[in-house]
């Protein structure tokens, strides 16, 4: 089973998408809420998938993909995120994210978004 | 020479910056020769980015503008009497709350909506009547463009609560230039005070001269010439509820007068009147009672004009029309929307002036009384008791 | 604040409740509510405004409004620690929304969320504020705007 792991500030959307992953039959190996646990959680299980928000507190999202890009270049990102600013979204884009979906977002826009990543 | 040439001095260019962002620069291109035995053998051209001188003249442009529009504003503040302009102040600030406690309301059903709507209006249109009357601007804009939106909002079959956003955006306009100028009376106010005494008017008549003004500026601006008196108006002691209300209504009338009633010069000589039209409001007191009278030798009520209105309005048949008498037909004037005259200006239009007279008056537990002739004059009369 | 800036925000909170709730939420007459006296219910979940603009924007909900929006969620954990999490979200999602057109200077802040209305410290004491008054389900929320271009 593909690995997952979830970064959010929020827990009810952590949960969320938790929910939604095992759905698809994605294993959730962690999740964290900020950017620096968010590398240090990478570094040491490496799973398959990344869900990314952007705003959030001690380390944002940018600098996180950063973060985890520089340990593996082909890390498979998606940005989860509520910025709707089309320079965001490049920016994240540079960075290093596979993928960008907006909230409020359905449930399908989350199962298609990270079936798309996996297929890559 | 080559600099007078130069066409690209400030030019705006669209350059996507750093974040990967379209954006406006203003950039400054030099063009310099550069000389190698006698010959021009290049072109050298510098490019500087002008941006923020250019940012920096719009917001000085800007805050120019915003400048003048106080100084008109303080110009009318020093003319106005100050009794008048704190009157107008204090009444404008309860208007602007009452506006937003409408707004406030829960609404439901579409006629919550509508009535809303309804509300704002009367309230907008007496502030538009007071500003007018001081020839304060800014207000007076504002009031108009409020106007305007109300009148497109009721016109729609379908209303919700988005639809009302515009008319709490300018009632934030309203709140503020409230705020400041409130804030320029006072520091006038403070300026010519010594050592804290209150401010005594040197004008003994304020309300007459105020409402001579506005006469003055009405009739001109419908080119009708106007013979003004004004009676008893400073002189009847009353409470600033009865006084407030009372010269709103004052001023519904003469407009009315002056705009509906007086004929143009030509007209008027040529039904062997005197060019100049006769105007006059009086007031006095009697028995606990106050009685106010605006008379004008004009035109009269045009009873025909308000039969074609009725049956334009298809709210009755030609022979219902007919058979009406002249009293029944001059009741109908009072009803919310009737108007005999087909644009709105600033000076009337929309057809609500006589239904708010009307209300407002009940509303002051008083009477309204209308005596006419057709083609002679039109006197209003109201009574309300002096405790009101 | 002009009209189209607060359309944004309207819009922003319908899209929400489109999505997460299904249905549409009841949009009521925006006023104005002075700063002295903020409009809040039970819980607001405020976020700073820095940048090109300054000030907050919150989202202020009965407990009962968010208590139901985690059961259609899906949440099983309908605890206090959950509810401010989810107001905080709902403002941190509209706000975010709002950079579509504000662009990217329009910077918020993570989402701060408290019981009842900000203090003065976020809210400047003479000021106005806009509300935008919600309504889903019976229950009364709202949408409050109050920053100004610097």
């Amino acid at each position: 089973m593909p690995t997952i792991m979830i970064v959010d500030d929020s827990n009810v959307i952590r949960n969320r998408i938790t929910r939604g992953s095992e759905n698809i039959e994605l294993e959730v190996v962690a999740t964290a809420g900020n950017g620096k646990d968010a590398v240090k959680l990478y570094d040491l299980l490496r799973p398959d998938l990344v869900t990314m928000d952007l705003t959030m507190p001690e380390m944002d999202g940018l600098e996180c993909i950063q973060g985890i890009t520089n340990i593996n270049e082909d890390a498979n990102i998606l940005v989860v995120s509520a910025l709707s600013d089309k320079a965001t979204g490049i920016r994240a884009l540079e960075y290093g994210a596979r993928g960008f979906i907006y909230k409020p977002f359905s449930d399908e826009d989350l199962f298609s978004a990270l079936k798309e990543l996996l297929e890559d | 020479m080559i600099g007078s040439l130069n066409p690209l001095v400030r030019s705006p260019m669209q350059v996507v910056n750093d974040a990967g962002v379209k954006e406006t620069r203003y950039l400054d291109f030099k063009f310099n020769r550069v000389y190698q035995d006698k010959e021009i053998s290049r072109v050298l051209v510098s490019v500087s980015d002008a941006t923020d001188a250019v940012k920096l003249e719009e917001k000085v442009q800007h805050e120019r503008e915003q400048s003048d529009l106080q100084l008109e504003m303080l110009g009318s503040i020093l003319k106005a009497d100050p009794q008048l302009m704190a009157d107008f102040i204090g009444n404008t600030k309860n208007r602007n709350q009452n506006i937003n406690e409408k707004l406030k309301e829960p609404a439901k059903v579409q006629s919550d909506f509508y009535n809303k709507l309804s509300f704002i209006f009367r309230e907008v249109h007496g502030l538009k009547g007071d500003a007018s009357s001081l020839g304060l601007q800014g207000f007076v804009a504002i009031a108009e463009n409020l106007e305007h939106t109300l009148k497109d909002l009721q016109g729609k079959s379908k209303l919700v609560g988005e639809d009302f956003l515009p008319l709490t955006v300018s009632l934030e306009e309203l709140y503020n230039l409230t705020q400041a100028i409130g804030d320029l009376s006072q520091r006038i106010a403070g300026g010519s005070n010594e050592g804290g005494r209150p401010v005594v008017s040197t004008n003994a008549e304020p309300v007459k001269n105020q409402l001579s003004k506005f006469v003055g500026e009405i009739a001109e601006r419908n080119g009708k010439q106007v013979d003004f008196s004004c009676i008893g108006m400073d002189n009847v002691s009353l409470n600033i509820d009865t006084k407030t209300n009372l010269r709103e209504l004052a001023i519904q009338l003469l407009r009315n007068a002056v705009v509906h009633g007086i004929e143009t010069p030509n007209l008027r000589s040529s039904h062997h009147k005197l060019a100049t039209g006769h105007l006059r409001i009086e007031m006095a007191e009697k028995n606990n009672s106050v009685f106010m009278s605006v008379e004008d030798d004009g035109a009269g009520i045009d009873l025909e004009k308000i039969r074609q209105k009725l049956l334009e309005k298809g709210m009755y048949s030609a022979d219902e029309v007919a058979d009406m008498d002249s009293k029944t037909l001059i009741q109908h004037i009072f009803l919310s929307g009737f108007s005999t005259r087909d644009q709105s200006d600033e000076d009337s239009g929309r057809g609500i002036g006589m239904d708010i007279v009307h209300e407002r008056v009940k509303e002051m537990g008083g009477k309204l009384s209308i005596a006419t002739r057709t083609g002679a004059y039109t006197r209003f009369t109201i009574v309300v008791p002096k405790k009101y | 604040m002009k009209e189209d800036d607060l359309q944004v925000f309207l819009t922003g909170v319908q899209n929400y409740f489109t999505q997460m709730a299904g249905e549409e939420v009841f949009v009521g007459t925006p006023y104005l509510s002075e700063n002295t006296m903020p409009a809040a219910q039970e819980y607001s979940g405020v976020i700073a405004i820095t940048g090109r603009h300054k000030g907050i924007v919150y989202f202020t909900s009965p407990g009962d409004m968010i208590r139901r929006l985690l059961v259609l969620m899906g949440e099983p954990d309908i605890s206090e620690s959950n509810m401010m999490d989810l107001v905080g979200e709902v403002a941190n999602t509209i706000a975010g929304n709002a950079r579509k057109k504000f662009g990217e200077r329009f910077e918020i802040s993570v989402p701060f969320v408290i019981r009842g209305a900000p203090d003065e410290i976020m809210l400047p004491r003479q000021n106005r504020s806009f509300v935008i008054p919600l309504e889903w389900k019976m229950h009364k929320a709202a949408i409050v705007v109050s920053f100004h271009k610097d």
